[in-house]
């Protein structure tokens, strides 16, 4: 048996011994194929592969960080400013001529400046002249109503503003909120809204946009022409008090007392007409539109850069020059990011098509 | 790194694919000569195989457990089913076991035997008459043992048998063998 075996194996070892010619030119013949085929097939190369990855995710963090920060300022831009503005700012269409930008106003400068913008409202009393003698004794009745929008990244700005109208000893009477807007109206004291104002320009600190809108409307005439009516019905009681000591018929007494208690009841009235107007002009009318910044992926049209970029000032060269620099980075790094993911590829395997094309037509 | 790891890298370096050519072309000349018995038809055959495998090399993978030569006897094996069709090469009896002898002799002087001593030449004309008379898988596991050199872990990737069995079918064959010749000499 092992006889047998050492004489295949030797067999064997002479049966590939004997081909020396047919496998060299075997091996020219294949030579020019291989190369064919090299453009073919690669080989993965996880080195290549992890080059690849590292450098496509390396482009999309540029591409990140520069539209995170195009989009960081555009947010304040018109772009933002200008789509919060129909729901934020619509009060500006509603409002009176005399309405006025008083940011940097103090309230006295108002009053004193509504006073002269102002014609008296009021249809019961014509008489100017009574009206500024009684605010030169008294000081001038103003009513304010103030509209305030806010633009803030603060989540809470919306609940933190309800609280501070209860806490100054105001009243809120309405709030409507949604995921990014609210809606708030109420009144504040006068003599603490300085205070709600400090407050609010906390709250908002750096990155807001605060709008303030106030009106004010002088209520002298309508204090006058209640002081006025006041007045006659008082005479009217005096009159009608004197008669009834002199009545000398029960029905006459009991016509007299009927009189005087309608009296009583439209003097309950006019004072309490009076509270109000003195309410109104004790509080101030407040109503604040609060819209949050919206996230910074939401895509917007038609931004402004100049606005937010110049902290809502015209840009300086310099920062003009900063727009230019995001402009052009911005588009240049979403275009080499599509070239690197995209086209790069799609170019290879086109290249590569061509040229395995050319092998095997020049083989033939 | 294994040869058969050359795969990975053949078309970065075809040195690789021709370091993986001469390693197997002598076991794929010897396997097919071994079974076509004709040596132009066996060197024809080789080319086809090794093209046949320039030209798919990209479906093979070492995932499947399949090593390259297994993959390259697996063409062979697949191009000689298409040269052998026609020829029945089984041999039933000792009488045609004995006038096969002179057609081995034919054959294997085509091979340039003058290192060979006479007595040797006959025991191998012998032995290659008696692989007729073997089953078509134990003339098989011979000639990838013996003649082309491979070991039970590629026979048995070729043949889909487990090692054990191969070596029994093997010693199987070699009784056969011996049988065969012993009893032509009586």
């Amino acid at each position: 048996m092992q006889e047998i075996k050492d004489s295949l194996k030797n067999i064997g070892k002479h049966f590939q011994k004997t081909q020396d010619n047919h496998q060299e030119l075997l091996r020219q013949k294949l030579s020019a194929r291989v190369d064919a085929y090299r453009v073919l097939v690669r080989s993965f190369s996880w080195s290549s592969f992890a080059a690849w990855s590292v450098g496509g995710c390396a482009m999309l963090f540029l591409a990140f960080q520069v539209h995170y920060r195009y989009q960081e300022y555009a947010l304040y831009t018109e772009g933002v400013v200008y789509d919060a503005e129909p729901a934020v700012f619509e009060e500006y269409a509603l409002a009176p001529s005399y309405e006025i930008d008083a940011y940097a106003l103090s309230e006295a400068d108002v009053a004193a400046d509504v006073i002269m913008r102002t014609s008296p409202s009021s249809n019961v009393s014509k008489n100017t002249g009574a009206i500024i003698d009684y605010e030169e004794e008294h000081g001038s009745m103003i009513e304010e109503q103030v509209n305030i929008a806010l633009l803030t990244r603060e989540d809470q700005a919306a609940s933190t503003i309800a609280e501070l109208f209860t806490s100054l000893g105001g009243h809120l009477s309405s709030l409507q909120q949604s995921d990014t807007y609210a809606s708030l109206s109420g009144s504040i004291p006068l003599s603490r809204l300085s205070f709600f104002y400090d407050q609010l320009d906390a709250l908002v600190k750096n990155d807001a946009f605060i709008e303030k809108n106030i009106r004010g409307q002088s209520i002298t005439s309508q204090v006058l022409d209640v002081s006025a009516r006041m007045d006659v019905l008082v005479a009217a009681q005096a009159e009608i008090a004197a008669q009834l000591q002199v009545a000398t018929t029960d029905e006459q007494k009991t016509s007299l007392r009927e009189r005087l208690d309608a009296l009583s009841q439209d003097m309950d009235t006019l004072v309490k007409e009076q509270q109000t107007l003195e309410d109104r002009v004790a509080y101030v009318e407040v109503s604040l539109s609060v819209a949050q910044l919206p996230s910074l992926w939401e895509a917007h049209n038609d931004v402004d850069l100049r606005y937010i970029v110049a902290g809502y000032d015209e840009p300086n060269i310099w920062q003009r020059i900063q727009l230019h620099i995001f402009s052009v980075l911005f588009v240049g790094v979403e275009v080499m990011s599509t070239a690197f993911w995209i086209l790069i590829p799609l170019l290879v395997l086109v290249w590569r098509y061509m040229k395995r094309r050319k092998m095997f037509r020049d083989l033939a | 790194m294994s040869l058969d790891h050359c795969m990975f890298r053949i078309f970065s370096q075809s040195q690789d694919f021709f370091l993986l050519y001469d390693e197997y072309y002598p076991k794929i000349f010897a396997y097919v000569l071994a079974r076509l018995r004709h040596r132009e038809t066996a060197e024809d055959v080789v080319q086809q195989v090794f093209e046949q495998a320039l030209a798919n090399i990209a479906s093979f993978s070492l995932k499947k457990g399949a090593t390259f030569g297994s993959w390259l006897f697996a063409i062979a094996k697949h191009e000689l089913v298409n040269v052998t069709r026609a020829q029945s090469r089984v041999v039933a009896t000792s009488q045609e076991f004995l006038e096969r002898i002179p057609h081995e002799e034919t054959f294997l002087q085509t091979l340039l035997l003058e290192e060979v001593a006479i007595e040797e030449q006959y025991i191998w004309f012998q032995i290659l008459a008696a692989m007729d008379t073997l089953t078509d898988e134990e003339r098989e596991v011979i000639t990838l043992k013996y003649l082309a050199g491979m070991s039970y872990e590629d026979i048995s990737a070729i043949m889909h048998k487990k090692p054990n069995t191969l070596a029994v079918m093997l010693k199987r064959a070699l009784e056969k063998i011996r049988i065969t010749i012993s009893v032509c000499k009586k």
